[in-house]
C-alpha cells in the first residue's frame, strides 16, 4: 500500500474517530452494495407501455430532439433517407455503427457514402442503435462495444438513433437492470439527451 | 487559480460599479433560478429525493475509508491505476508524472473545480505542456487569463460582444472579418478550433462529478460533449477527483443525477451523463489505453467528523450561488476563489484557511435562501456562523467591526439600556430623513448608501409601539 494510501485512509479513520471497520461491518456494506435498493422513483412513470412510449416521444422532443415514429425496421431506411435531404445532409459521409449495420438493409443508400469502419474521427452524420430509450427524461442510452465505439456518439454534427419501441424502459433504474444482465459492466455508458447544449 | 479573497471588498466594489458585469449577472434570475424552479414543480418527489440523496451521503461519508479502498480495487481490477494525493502540490506531481512517463506534449482538459483547486494548469504548462481548456466558457476564460465566475457556467459575467472580442483576438489565423455575432457562430468556431485540440492530445484530463464504489466507475455529467471527447481521443486519460465524490451504486447515483442537473440548470437531465470503468478494451475500437485516477483529499479529511462534514455532501450545482443576493450582484469573481458565493463561502475557508477569506463567511445577509434550494440540505448559514465565531475568537475582523460587536453584545446584554439607546436613535433617524422614509446619504454608512437608499424608521421602536397597542390588542 502505497504512503499517501495509508496516510489518506489513517487520517480518515481518525476523523470519524475509530480505527478499521469490522469485518462483519465491511461484509454488510460490500453486500449492500453488490445488491443496492432502488431509491425514489417519479410516480408518473407508473403507466401502462402506451403511456411510457408517449412520455418518452413527449420528453425527448421537449430537449429539442426530433422523433419519427416507425411501423416497421423495414422503413428505418426511407426514413433516414428522407431526414438527410429534408435536413441538407444527403451528400455528407455517414458512420454507421456495426451493430445497426446488420439488422438494417442500407441497400438503399447506394449513392450515399457510409462508412461501417468505425474508426474515422471526420464525419457529419452517426447512425446507431441505443440499449434503450428512458421515459422519465426521453433520454437514450449507449454502451461501448466493439460494434458500438464510443467516439461516434459524439463526433457528429447529427446523431440518428435506431430504437425499437419494445427498448423502451420507464426510469433509468430499470435501464441499470439491463446493463446488469450483460456479462459484464461496458467500458462507457451513456445517458444522451442531445442536442448539446453549452453553458457559458 | 490563486485564492485572493483578501481582496473581496475591494473587488466588491468594483463590481458594483461594473455595469458590463451587472447586465450579465442579470442572466442569472432570468435562467437558472426560473428554469429551476419549473423543474422542481414538474417533480413532486424533489424533496424525498433531497432526504434520500443526504442519507446516502452522510452513510458513504461515515465509511468513506472502505469505499474508496473498494473504489481503488475495482479501478485496478477493471486495468485502471489508482494514485493518492494528500493535497494539492501531490496531486498535481502525480498529474505531471504520468504526462511525463508517457512523453506527452499537448493536454486537453474539461471544466474541473479540483483542478482549478489545486492549480494544476500552472504545474503542467511550468513543466512545458500545453493545456486547453474544452468547455466553452472555460477556454474562453483560460484565453481571457480571467478566473471563473461561476461553478456552472464560469464565463457567465461576460456578454456575447466580449466573447466575440476576444475570439477575433485569439483565432487570428481565421478571416477578421467573419461574423461572430450569434451564438451559434461563436459555437461552431470553438468547435472547428478545439476538434483539432482534441485530436492532437496525447492526454486527456477531467474531473468527475460522482465516483462509484461498487464496480470502479467514474461519472461525468456534461451539456457540451467535450468531456467525453478529453476521456476518449486522446491515449491517456487522468481522473481527479476529490475524496467526497464517491457514492456506493448506480442506483445511488441514480439519485443524485436526479438532483444534480435539476437544481444547477433547471433540466431534468443534462445533454449527457457519462460512466467510465477503466481503459479501451482488448476488442474495442476506441478509448484510451491508460486510465489513471487521482483521489485527492487536499483539506477534505479535516472537515470529516467536526461541525464542517455537512459541506462535504455539496455536488457543486450551484443553486445556492444562483439564489444569493450577495453573489448576484458582486457576480463570481469578487471572491476570489474558484468556490464562489455561500458554498465558496464554506468551502474557501475550509480548505484554504479562515485567514485568507475572512471575508466571504461575511458576504451574506443570513436571508438562508442557500440552505433552502441547497438539494443537499447543508446548513450554509450556520457553517459561515461558525466562521464568523472564529474570526472573531482569532482577532481577523477589524477593530472597528470588534467594537461594533462587542457594543452590540453589551446592549443585547442589558435590555432597558438597549431599548433607550434604540428609542433615541430611531427618533433622530425619523427627524433627520425628514419622514420621506429613506435616506440617499447617511453619516458612517457611505458604503451602504453609495449603491442603495438606507431606509429610516417611520416613527418608533416595536417595544415602544406594542406599550401603546398592547391593551387594544388584549
Amino acid at each position: 500500500m502505497s504512503d499517501a494510501k495509508n496516510q489518506l485512509l489513517a487520517r480518515i479513520r481518525a476523523a470519524l474517530h475509530r480505527g478499521l471497520l469490522s469485518t462483519a461491518e465491511q461484509s454488510a456494506l460490500t453486500e449492500s452494495m453488490l445488491h443496492p435498493t432502488r431509491g425514489i422513483i417519479p410516480a408518473y412513470l407508473n403507466t401502462d407501455k402506451k403511456g411510457l412510449m408517449r412520455l418518452f416521444i413527449e420528453t425527448a422532443r421537449r430537449s429539442a430532439s426530433t422523433i419519427a415514429e416507425l411501423s416497421s425496421r423495414s422503413e428505418v431506411p426511407n426514413a433516414i433517407l428522407q431526414f438527410l435531404k429534408e435536413n441538407d445532409l444527403y451528400t455528407r459521409t455517414l458512420q454507421v455503427s456495426q451493430d445497426l449495420a446488420s439488422i438494417i438493409n442500407f441497400e438503399k443508400f447506394a449513392d450515399l457514402k457510409i462508412d461501417f469502419e468505425n474508426n474515422k474521427r471526420e464525419f457529419s452524420v452517426s447512425i446507431t442503435s441505443a440499449v434503450c430509450g428512458i421515459s422519465e427524461t426521453g433520454t437514450l442510452m449507449m454502451v461501448s462495444e466493439p460494434k458500438h465505439p464510443t467516439l461516434i456518439n459524439f463526433l457528429a454534427e447529427t446523431h440518428i438513433i435506431v430504437l425499437a419501441t419494445q427498448a423502451i424502459v420507464p426510469s433509468y433504474e430499470d435501464a441499470w437492470d439491463l446493463i446488469r444482465a450483460g456479462s459484464k459492466m461496458p467500458r462507457t455508458v451513456i445517458l444522451s439527451r442531445a442536442p448539446l447544449a453549452p453553458l457559458i | 487559480m490563486k485564492i485572493t479573497s483578501a481582496q473581496f471588498k475591494t473587488k466588491a466594489h468594483e463590481a458594483l460599479s461594473n455595469e458590463i458585469l451587472q447586465r450579465a449577472l442579470k442572466k442569472l434570475e432570468r435562467g437558472f433560478v426560473t428554469q429551476r424552479a419549473e423543474a422542481i414543480a414538474n417533480l413532486p418527489e424533489f424533496n424525498a429525493l433531497r432526504d434520500k440523496a443526504v442519507n446516502i451521503k452522510n452513510h458513504t461519508l461515515q465509511n468513506l475509508d472502505f469505499y474508496l479502498e473498494h473504489f481503488a480495487n475495482q479501478v485496478e481490477a477493471s486495468g485502471g491505476q489508482v494514485h493518492w494525493a494528500i493535497d494539492a502540490k501531490e496531486a498535481c506531481q502525480k498529474v505531471l508524472e504520468i504526462c511525463q512517463k508517457v512523453h506527452a506534449e499537448n493536454i486537453v482538459k474539461s471544466k474541473s473545480m479540483l483542478t482549478e483547486e489545486i492549480n494544476l494548469n500552472e504545474t503542467l504548462e511550468k513543466a512545458g505542456l500545453s493545456v486547453t481548456e474544452t468547455d466553452l466558457g472555460e477556454y474562453i476564460i483560460q484565453k481571457r487569463h480571467e478566473q471563473p465566475s461561476h461553478i456552472v457556467a464560469p464565463a457567465i459575467h461576460l456578454i456575447k460582444k466580449q466573447i466575440s472580442k476576444t475570439f477575433k483576438q485569439i483565432h487570428s489565423d481565421m478571416n477578421p472579418n467573419r461574423s461572430l455575432e450569434k451564438d451559434e457562430e461563436l459555437l461552431e468556431e470553438a468547435r472547428q478550433v478545439m476538434r483539432k485540440k482534441f485530436f492532437n492530445a496525447d492526454v486527456g484530463i477531467t474531473g468527475a462529478n460522482f465516483l462509484i464504489a461498487n464496480t470502479g466507475t467514474t461519472v461525468l455529467v456534461t451539456n457540451e460533449g467535450n468531456a467525453d471527447l478529453t476521456q476518449t481521443l486522446p491515449k491517456t486519460h487522468i481522473v481527479v477527483a476529490s475524496i467526497e465524490k464517491m457514492l456506493p451504486s448506480f442506483e445511488d447515483a441514480t439519485q443524485f443525477i436526479r438532483l444534480l442537473s435539476r437544481s444547477a440548470t433547471g433540466q431534468a437531465i443534462t445533454s449527457y451523463v457519462t460512466f467510465t470503468t477503466g481503459p479501451k478494451r482488448a476488442d474495442d475500437v476506441d478509448g484510451p489505453e491508460q486510465f489513471h485516477v487521482i483521489l485527492v483529499d487536499n483539506g477534505r479529511s479535516k472537515m470529516l467528523g467536526g461541525v464542517f462534514q455537512d459541506m462535504l455532501r455539496c455536488i457543486r450545482c450551484g443553486a445556492c450561488l444562483n439564489h444569493c443576493p450577495v453573489y448576484e450582484a458582486v457576480g463570481g469573481q469578487a471572491y476570489g476563489s474558484m468556490y464562489p458565493g455561500p458554498m465558496g463561502a464554506v468551502l474557501t475557508p475550509s480548505l484554504f484557511g479562515i485567514n485568507t477569506s475572512k471575508d466571504l463567511p461575511n458576504a451574506s445577509t443570513f436571508c438562508g435562501r442557500c440552505e433552502s434550494v441547497c438539494p443537499l440540505r447543508i446548513p450554509l448559514p450556520k457553517m459561515m456562523r461558525h466562521y464568523r465565531e472564529q474570526e472573531f475568537q482569532q482577532h481577523l475582523s477589524s477593530h472597528s467591526s470588534r467594537m461594533g460587536l462587542k457594543s452590540w453584545a453589551f446592549l443585547a446584554a442589558h435590555p432597558l439600556f438597549y431599548r433607550k439607546i434604540m428609542g433615541i436613535t430611531i427618533y433622530l433617524l425619523n427627524k433627520l430623513s425628514h419622514r420621506q422614509g429613506r435616506f440617499h446619504k447617511l453619516l458612517f454608512a457611505r458604503a451602504w448608501t453609495q449603491y442603495r437608499d438606507f431606509p429610516a424608521p417611520l416613527s418608533k421602536t416595536f417595544q415602544q409601539l406594542w406599550e401603546t397597542k398592547k391593551n387594544k390588542i388584549e
